[in-house]
């Protein structure tokens, strides 16, 4: 056991630094409200690397890192604040399709992914079913070699902005809830669906609703076999997990919240500012740590277990209070309305990202279902 | 980086905890912390005889060469077990120094006996006007022809009654909150003019108040370098800070099985409390500090491992500052879900709670961590203030 980097790793390092330092952009950082031109763009000069998904192994077009590998790369964006990937893609639907997908949906939708050609949106929660996703509606019945769907699916991220979205949807009323659900790949330009923006408290526009009439998805875009929608799902959230927790943005926003306190006066000279970092430098660091163990589980095999859990809730926790953080930081600064910046730059945003994050503990599985998860899994009651 | 255990290591481990499963029940801790010197003279010595108390020592002094990991994992299963055997004052911190510092004379009558448990050395480094700033010290050293005259009091020495000798830290020169002019010395726990009070500690174990009413001892007794004590005492006390987190990690699993396992079998409005989703929550709240402070202890662990000082201060201070929130939060939890059979003497719930809170003031608390830690960041530490000195 030890956390030395060999010479190879350090080698890799100085790669990344380099690379990174000549084609990161610089004029935005965050995909979320980057245009469908600049994510994409960013994509494709990744995936010319071969960098664009960094867990995948080399016969789908990744990398094949080590975990090491990937915690260096993962330091190295952080340290420049390079913006990382869209995660629907290749954190979601790629490993989906690696796992339960045949042979003709990997050679139809995994280049694309590692090519960065393709933009992808999750279709799973609906107006009655959050929390509960298993009681979701949106219906697909069978119609010669087609599904027709019908249904609405709601706070869809980048719905507006993507080509493909993957859907659970209900193929059987019968039996128990999870037994009758599916798992779909649908091209967004099928006639029949239809987008609706939803507007956050951020002002912005990343969410929507997606309403399905009629729309005729053929059934060889079907992952896995009817009825296996569910296992699916699970395998999915507890990659979706891994990554939301993820430590390196809360990287970044904490290197900010130092450079500010060291670079103010009426910052630095009031000691509470630097403890609350302090604080949550030391939580990051004890999430960066647990990342690292699930990371080598997976690698070698075997089973992360609730470490998804721990990462999502500790992670979207740690997000929150840096960016409450930022705001009590900001003071006058953090009040006026996406204006242009009253003083410094950074404080411009802090309200909106505050605002918008109060979703981080309620997307991908709230913080209250993460618990009960663990309960289950970790604690088995 | 490698982040799994070796083979060596998880057998060191199971091997503790079977034998501590064996030998150290609730009970028979009970009876030790009632017993005179608060530990069990029998199984330290079977400690001994394991080589236990030689794992963290070079081989040339009479250890087995291990590292910070091994010793982690003896204080985990030790801490999981409740067992209040004094290898923090021994092995860790009067050990550490002497293998450090000690020149072989020193080593052999010193340190030998102590790797094979003839002996037990405590260090005697606070004084509470300090609390927990290492460089406070008023207890002087003055040079005499031929050695040294030692005056002044220590608080809080652990393990300080069951000491045959003891490593004091002393100023020989410059102010009192000075970082130089620190040296250590060996003192006899029954020179002339060494006065103790002895007490019990919360949570297990037994310390003392030492004062030393002109104590002449001779050239010999200097440990390492006259007025250069500071940078390896703080090594030491950093390595002590892991070790106890390690410790109280141990504590923290324990607490969490049994009240688990608590909550699983006892009934209240007709069902197992386990099944109210409140209470899950609670449980799973538990669970999560758990997981993180593994994450940790395993962190600060592998730090110390290496060679870097700045990265080694950093990681004991985040490790401490950070298993004090997540320990103290998990006992009070464990207590609560247990409710009133949680604050008696009869159940061992009380114990670990008692033992996680002693941990807390244990060689600095969160609040001291934290200060520390962000005094790091801002390049306030105090090798840097020594080096302007020079």
């Amino acid at each position: 056991m030890n956390l030395e980097f060999d010479e190879q790793d350090e080698a890799f390092r100085s790669e990344v630094r380099d690379w990174l330092a000549t084609h990161a952009p610089r004029d935005w950082s965050d995909w979320m409200s980057a245009s469908r031109e600049q994510v994409m763009a960013w994509e494709q000069t990744l995936a010319q690397k071969g960098w664009l998904a960094p867990g995948w192994p080399t016969e789908y077009g990744g990398p094949g890192w080590t975990t090491t590998q990937r915690y260096i790369w993962d330091e190295e964006c952080a340290r420049i604040n390079a913006p990382r990937p869209s995660i629907f893609g290749h954190v979601m639907c790629g490993p989906v399709i690696m796992a339960f997908g045949t042979d003709q949906q990997k050679a139809e939708h995994l280049p694309p992914i590692a090519n960065g050609t393709r933009i992808w949106c999750q279709g799973y929660s609906e107006p009655g079913a959050g929390s509960d996703l298993a009681s979701l509606k949106t219906r697909a019945d069978r119609d010669g070699d087609d599904y027709v769907v019908n249904g609405q699916k709601i706070w869809t991220t980048w719905a507006h902005k993507a080509d493909w979205i993957f859907c659970l949807v209900r193929t059987s009323r019968e039996g128990r809830p999870q037994e009758g659900v599916s798992f779909l790949l649908i091209d967004l330009n099928t006639s029949g669906i239809e987008i609706r923006p939803i507007h956050t408290i951020d002002g912005e526009h990343h969410l929507n609703e997606v309403f399905f009439r009629d729309v005729r998805v053929p059934m060889a875009n079907r992952v896995g076999e009817e009825g296996q929608g569910w296992t699916i799902a699970k395998f999915l959230l507890n990659h979706e997990r891994s990554s939301v927790g993820g430590s390196s943005g809360s990287k970044v926003a904490l290197a900010q919240l130092k450079g500010l306190i060291d670079s103010d006066p009426a910052l630095r000279d009031n000691p509470a500012w630097g403890k609350r970092l302090a604080d949550l430098e030391i939580d990051l660091l004890a999430l960066e740590y647990t990342n690292l163990r699930a990371l080598e589980k997976a690698r070698s095999g075997e089973s992360p277990g609730s470490m998804p859990s721990v990462l999502k809730l500790q992670g979207t926790e740690i997000q929150q209070a840096l960016s409450e953080l930022r705001v009590e930081m900001g003071g006058y600064a953090s009040l006026p309305w996406k204006a242009d910046p009253v003083g410094e730059p950074a404080f411009a945003t802090a309200t909106q990202i505050y605002n918008f994050g109060r979703a981080f503990t309620i997307y991908g599985g709230s913080s209250e279902v993460q618990k009960n998860i663990m309960a289950k899994f970790a604690l088995g009651l | 980086m490698d982040l799994s255990y070796s083979e060596e290591q998880v057998m060191l481990q199971d091997s503790v905890r079977r034998f501590l499963g064996d030998h150290y029940g609730f009970e028979t801790c009970r009876r030790i912390l009632q017993s005179g010197p608060g530990y069990s003279p029998e199984i330290w010595e079977q400690f001994a005889q394991m080589q236990w108390l030689a794992l963290p020592f070079e081989e040339n002094d009479g250890g087995l060469g291990y590292g910070v990991t091994e010793l982690c994992l003896l204080m985990e299963e030790m801490g999981r077990a409740l067992c209040v055997e004094p290898v923090l004052a021994n092995v860790v911190l009067a050990g550490q120094l002497l293998a450090m510092l000690g020149t072989a004379e020193q080593k052999q009558r010193w340190l030998t006996p102590l790797i094979e448990g003839r002996q037990q050395i405590s260090l005697a480094h606070a004084e509470l006007p300090g609390r927990f700033d290492l460089a406070h010290c008023r207890l002087q050293a003055e040079r005499l022809e031929g050695g040294f005259c030692l005056s002044g009091h220590k608080s809080v020495v652990l393990n300080g009654p069951n000491a045959d000798g003891f490593v004091v830290l002393a100023r020989s020169g410059g102010g009192a909150r000075d970082a130089s002019g620190l040296s250590l010395f060996l003192v006899p726990a029954d020179a002339p003019g060494v006065i103790r009070r002895d007490y019990a500690i919360h949570g297990g174990g037994t310390g003392c108040e030492l004062t030393l009413d002109q104590v002449r001892l001779g050239a010999d007794a200097l440990l390492g370098a006259e007025g250069g004590a500071f940078e390896t005492l703080e090594a030491v006390l950093d390595l002590a800070t892991v070790a106890s987190c390690a410790e109280a990690f141990g504590a923290m699993q324990a607490l969490l099985d049994k009240t688990l396992e608590y909550l699983k079998t006892r009934k209240q409005f007709g069902v197992p409390l386990a099944s109210l989703q409140v209470l899950q929550h609670r449980l799973v709240d538990m669970y999560v500090d758990i997981e993180q402070s593994r994450s940790m202890v395993l962190m600060a662990t592998l730090r110390l491992e290496g060679e870097d000082a700045a990265e080694r201060r950093r990681a004991a201070s985040a490790c401490k500052a950070f298993v004090h929130k997540t320990s103290k939060r998990l006992a009070q939890q464990a207590v609560q879900l247990h409710g009133g059979i949680g604050v008696t003497e009869e159940l061992d719930i009380g114990h670990y709670f008692r033992r996680l809170t002693a941990f807390g003031s244990l060689f600095g608390d969160r609040e001291h961590h934290l200060e520390r830690y962000l005094g790091l960041w801002q390049g306030r530490q105090k090798d840097e203030l020594l080096r302007q000195a020079v």
